[in-house]
């Protein structure tokens, strides 16, 4: 057992990292450009040179690398201050999903793009009726010769208003029980009809919105599987959504909050002289080393050739709560001024605050947690899945949330 | 002839007591005594026992009882359920049969509802009666009957009829527990204790006038028993005297209430021992550990907030408001005092916990509450099934989708 | 990265299971919980004549020379099948205690014998209620040798010698002695514990005649070297046991009907498996950590040691507490095998310093590590 990485593992690393540090984007190269041009930027500057979606085969614009390279690429490239986050849906979601269920002309067109960053995509599949239950969505597709048109509504779309293309499950048959009438398509995001507006959140972001079609056509040839299908092509992206989410990323962590009690006092003395506020953090440090052990596992299969074990499907159930915790008791930890949210005036520039406010989000947004253990208990324990009380009903006739 | 006020009832009680309380009499010609004269249960209807007062002013007999530690009728063990169901549902063959033995503590009683194949589901019991012509034919088993080895008499819910949805197929029964067709087996706790019984009948026979109430309203009887069960007419039946009294009528009394709570002696360690968190600390020193500090004051605070809760749902009923569902709110909340309560336990007496009996911290109470705490979860209805009754009950949430509403036999159930 | 166990390590995971699956049942287990005995010396003998006390012992004192990886993967079966033996006082207590502080006879003398089976050892540290700290201990060691009381030690009323944590002979801190418990000045009397499958002992001691082991006035710092090599150990067996807890919940409720359907089909009882899932996997990498950290001597090995205990203390009373409200009233029968996990876990937990000694530790140790 180390840590330790392969001959070939410790080359390509070392390979990757030369390549980072000599095409790391310099400030005077993002001077002036916003968040999208400057990952647009970087984007382009890694597909220039082989450097984007590793994975991916060659002809769709990858390196054609394996699982751990991917793994390690980005261990290298989070080191650097590089912009990120724009294609994560179209990279982590939305490409897969194509690679499985598009035409060869459709990937070789569309792929290439996706990868240099010339387009970005995203994904509408959240509904305000739906929410965890997706497969209840309503927003309509009806045939129409070659085309389809789209009527409804759809939540929960991050970047829509800056995508070009956007991935959507609709519903084109009423009558069938509900996971029968969905079909899935590819659209336009730029077609007549679409509107978008953004959703204000309680952390004051607004990273998602809410898209309107008013009779948006999309062609036949666009639709990704059969129709009816759609579910099932639906499994694919959300399979690689729960893989690509998770991780827990920025925001408070053990390190942030133990740095906090050193600072703050309680009864005259650093907070970290508290007995029951150091077992509070022994736990989250069990907690968060927990999981980058569990990671390490899953790299370890992957390095190996095999597939990781159901064991990484924690991640999120773990991880999103403990920020939220750790950000609620920061709070605490600060007292009266714990209220304060301004960058100027709070700790850490207030982010204790803006993850105590997001993580609400965190806990819902791919997955709320009790679904998460639903799929703990199904697809790892192979518990029997609920009883369905919507099996088999058409679904015009199925109850339905108000909305 | 004027309703009785405070005043007059609570000379009337006194001028009698003091005509008729003579602590020297056997237990049973006093508690007779207590039946004829209406005294012993107030609230009763007079024509059985009682003398149709008013619950207020019941308990200001009890004062005067009290007062003067005059012993009241047997209440102990699950008398009072038996007596409050052959009340409310019972023929006068029933009440003639049962209820002055029952005041006197003649006869013990014990409640076979639960089965090893319905827990939580008590309407799916499948205990069988079936009628030969002449009497009913019992056959099946019962768990968790406390009492049962020592009882005269049984409060049996038992399935009738296979063909109906399951509520409506039961019927209720009293039996007679000295009978051939009827065994008593105890049942051992992992805590070591052995406080229930499991009772497995095998033709056992009820004649039919034992029947309570129709054939088919076995769930409403019970439900009549439950409601009793949860309003504390059960109860452990502490005396409401002094134990310091001495006199052949007070220890006779001392020992009715021994046996009943013989199996009960458990039952403060598995609430947790709230009590000796603090008193412990002390001794331990352990009480200067900011951690062990944090953790009794989160207990202490989670015992007082349930302690009120359950004050504020009595003031409710003694203002004559229905029962809520605050036996639910208190059931749960003493599930996790108790667990808390085993937490500070254990970190305050570290691995000396570990020891039982003369070995162990206190005694081995420490111990005993770290193995008896789970129950508390347990018994009486899981912290699951509270939290659906909570869900349902008290939010107004959908109930479950059920999947066992058709005939019984045609409803999936455990293989017993 | 290769953070996993190597292929012969995991073939002897699964000897080790089938092999523990084939003899130590829980009916092995209930006939030392209910009997006389303090464990199940035919199962001793079988776990001895594999090798596995002999696992991590040099080969000159006739040992098998194996990493600790290899015992970790016993341990993690052995807590899987609630073993009934002195397996942990002697392998992962005694037999460290010696390999770490042990003059060159003493390990000539006892090493040879642990690795064989014939002679089990046990440690004593705790002296009653609370804590054992330097400034608690009353037991105390001088020219005549060691007196005063240990309780609660495990195997103490079986093994053939114990290591002690006393106060030393010239006053400051403690020392570790080594002493000979066949001799007339010790008196050990068995006393009951919350989980009668694993025996423990009061030991008296009355000048006992006595070995120092280690150095005079290090035997504190030697007992947190131990307890940091055991704790790894000792996490391993906590997580094999909540995975058999884990295990017996998720076959109940896939049996059990209520309502017209199975147990497991309802969200309070699938969420409350899918928790305990995520306890036990994260304790499990947790435990990878510590097994890589003592087995390649790292300086992390006390962060690693606290936090895989920490995590599989929690994950075990978790998944064994649980395992019970999932089985119901039967569930607390004496009858049913839910007992065994919850009676283990609670022991495993307190037996060499309990959740909040472990937190304190691994706080104390990230600050060691950041001042360094």
């Amino acid at each position: 057992m180390d840590f330790n990485d392969s001959t070939e593992e410790a080359t390509f690393r070392q390979e990757a990292r030369d390549w980072l540090k000599a095409n790391e984007p310099t400030e005077a190269e993002l001077e002036g450009l916003d968040g999208i041009e400057a990952a647009k930027l970087w984007q382009k500057r890694k597909y220039d040179a082989g450097w984007a979606c590793i994975r991916w085969p060659k002809e769709h614009g990858g390196r054609g690398a394996s699982a751990i390279e991917q793994v390690i690429f980005g261990q290298e490239e989070s080191k650097f201050d590089t912009p990120e986050g724009l294609f994560t849906i179209g990279h982590g979601m939305c490409a897969p999903t194509m690679m499985a269920w598009a035409t060869e002309e459709q990937n070789k067109r569309y792929l290439p793009k996706l990868a240099s960053g010339e387009e970005i995509w995203c994904q509408m599949f959240s509904e305000t009726a739906g929410g965890s239950d997706l497969a209840a969505l309503r927003t309509r597709a009806e045939k129409d010769g070659d085309d389809w048109i789209i009527n409804g509504q759809k939540i929960w779309t991050s970047g829509a208003h800056y995508s070009d293309y956007g991935v959507i499950v609709l519903r084109t048959d009423p009558t069938a029980p509900k996971h029968q009438g969905l079909t899935y398509f590819f659209i336009d995001m730029k077609s007549p009809g679409i509107e978008t507006k953004p959703i204000k959140q309680i952390s004051g972001g607004a990273n998602f919105n809410e898209v309107y079609f008013t009779d948006v056509r999309v062609p036949d040839a666009h639709r990704l599987g059969a129709v009816g299908q759609g579910w099932q092509v639906a499994i694919t992206t959300l399979m690689n959504e729960r893989a690509s989410i998770g991780g827990g990323g920025g925001g408070v962590n053990f390190k942030s909050v133990f740095k906090l009690a050193q600072t703050v006092n309680i009864d005259d003395e650093p907070a970290i002289k508290d007995k029951s506020v150091r077992r509070r953090l022994a736990d989250w440090y069990i907690q968060e080393s927990g999981l980058k052990f569990t990671g390490y596992r899953s790299m370890t299969a992957l390095s190996r050739g095999e597939i990781p074990g159901p064991e990484n499907s924690i991640g999120k159930l773990v991880g999103a709560p403990k920020q939220q915790d750790m950000a609620s008791f920061a709070l605490d930890l600060l007292e009266s001024s714990g209220a304060i949210w301004d960058p100027e005036l709070s700790q850490e520039a207030g982010m204790f605050q803006a993850t105590y406010m997001a993580s609400p989000g965190i806990r819902i947004a791919g997955g709320t947690d009790e679904i998460m253990a639903n799929i703990i208990a199904e697809r790892v324990l192979g518990m029997p899945q609920d009883i369905r009380v919507d099996k088999g009903i058409p679904f015009n006739e199925i109850p339905t949330s108000n909305s | 002839m004027n309703d009785p006020t405070e005043g007059s009832v609570r000379e009337e009680v006194r001028t009698w007591l003091a005509d008729n309380w003579d602590p020297n009499l056997s237990l049973v010609d006093w508690r007779n005594k207590l039946a004829d004269s209406g005294w012993g249960v107030p609230g009763w209807p007079k024509q059985w026992y009682g003398r149709d007062l008013h619950a207020v002013l019941a308990s200001t007999v009890e004062e005067e009882f009290a007062a003067i530690n005059a012993v009241g009728v047997a209440r102990t063990g699950i008398r009072m359920l038996a007596a409050a169901t052959i009340l409310e549902h019972g023929t006068d063959v029933h009440k003639k049969k049962f209820l002055r033995r029952i005041l006197t503590g003649e006869d013990t009683w014990c409640q076979l509802f639960s089965e090893p194949g319905s827990g939580s589901d008590l309407a799916g019991a499948t205990t069988r009666a079936d009628y030969d012509g002449e009497k009913w034919i019992i056959n099946g088993q019962k768990v968790w009957t406390t009492s049962a080895h020592h009882a005269d008499y049984g409060l049996l819910l038992a399935r009738t009829d296979w063909d109906l949805p399951k509520h409506q197929g039961l019927t209720y029964f009293i039996l007679n527990m000295k009978q051939p067709g009827v065994d008593v087996h105890q049942l051992r706790q992992m805590n070591g204790h052995a406080s229930f019984n499991q009772v497995f009948f095998t033709d056992a026979q009820i004649a039919p006038q034992y029947q309570v109430d129709e054939k088919g309203a076995g769930w409403k009887v019970a439900m009549t028993t439950l409601a009793h069960e949860r309003r504390g007419a059960g109860g452990l039946g502490r005396a409401n005297h002094d134990s310091g009294l001495t006199g052949p009528i007070y220890e006779e009394e001392r020992k009715e209430i021994a046996t009943v709570m013989e199996p009960y002696k458990w039952y403060p360690q598995r609430a947790g021992r709230v009590d000796l968190a603090l008193p412990r600390a002390r001794e331990t020193g352990r009480i200067e550990d900011a951690n062990v500090r944090q953790e009794i004051a989160k207990l202490l605070i989670m015992s007082k907030s349930a302690g009120w809760t359950a004050q504020r749902a009595r003031a409710a009923q003694e203002q004559g408001m229905p029962q809520g569902p605050e036996g639910s709110l208190s059931k749960l909340a003493a599930s996790n005092v108790a667990r808390q309560a085993s937490r500070v336990h254990t970190l305050i007496s570290g691995a000396d916990a570990l020891l039982t009996g003369s070995d162990g911290a206190m005694d081995g109470v420490i111990a005993e509450i770290l193995v008896s705490v789970p129950a508390t979860s347990i018994a009486g209805g899981t912290d699951e099934i509270q939290r659906n009754i909570i869900a349902e009950r008290v939010l107004g949430m959908e109930k479950e989708p059920r999947f066992d509403t058709g005939p019984f036999k045609d409803v999936p159930k455990n293989v017993t | 990265m290769n953070f996993e166990f190597s292929e012969e390590q995991n073939l002897l995971r699964e000897q080790a299971g089938g092999f523990l699956g084939d003899h130590c049942s829980t009916k092995v287990v209930r006939k030392i919980l209910d009997g006389e005995e303090s464990y199940d010396q035919e199962l001793w003998a079988k776990v001895v004549e594999m090798g596995w006390t002999a696992t991590v012992i040099p080969e000159e004192f006739d040992g098998l020379g194996l990493s600790y990886l290899e015992l970790s993967v016993i341990a993690e079966e052995l807590g899987r099948a609630f073993a009934p033996l002195p397996f942990s006082s002697s392998v992962y207590l005694a037999t460290e205690a010696l390999i770490a502080a042990g003059s060159n006879g003493q390990k000539e003398e006892w090493l040879p014998k642990l690795a064989a089976g014939s002679a089990i050892g046990c440690f004593a540290v705790g002296e009653g209620t609370g804590q054992a700290t330097p400034k608690s201990l009353t037991t105390s060691a001088d020219g005549n040798g060691v007196s005063g009381s240990k309780i609660p030690v495990a195997d103490g009323d079986i093994a053939d010698f114990v290591v002690v944590i006393a106060a030393c002979a010239s006053g400051d801190g403690a020392s570790a002695y080594l002493v000979d418990l066949n001799q007339a000045s010790v008196s050990r009397e068995k006393v009951n514990t919350i989980d009668p499958s694993r025996s423990h002992a009061k030991l008296d001691f009355s000048s006992a005649s006595a070995e120092l082991l280690g150095n005079e006035g290090e035997g504190w710092a030697l007992l947190q070297k131990i307890y940091d090599r055991a704790a790894v150990l000792f996490a391993w067996e906590q997580v094999g046991g909540a995975e058999a807890a884990l295990e017996m919940a998720k076959e109940y409720a896939m049996g059990r009907f209520a309502f017209g359907r199975p147990i497991a089909t309802y969200q309070a009882i699938k969420h409350k498996l899918a928790n305990m899932y995520v306890k036990n996997t994260l304790a499990k990498s947790n435990c990878y950590y510590g097994a890589w950290a003592l087995s390649t001597d790292a300086a992390e090995l006390p962060i690693a040691a606290a936090t895989a205990r920490v995590a599989a203390i929690q994950a075990y009373y978790f998944a064994s507490k649980e395992n019970i409200q999932t089985h119901g009233g039967m569930g607390f029968t004496w009858e049913f095998d839910c007992q065994f996990p919850y009676r283990r876990s609670k022991l495993l937990s307190v037996n060499i310093g309990s959740e909040a000694t472990w937190q304190e530790k691994l706080i104390k140790a990230i600050e060691e590590d950041q001042a360094a």
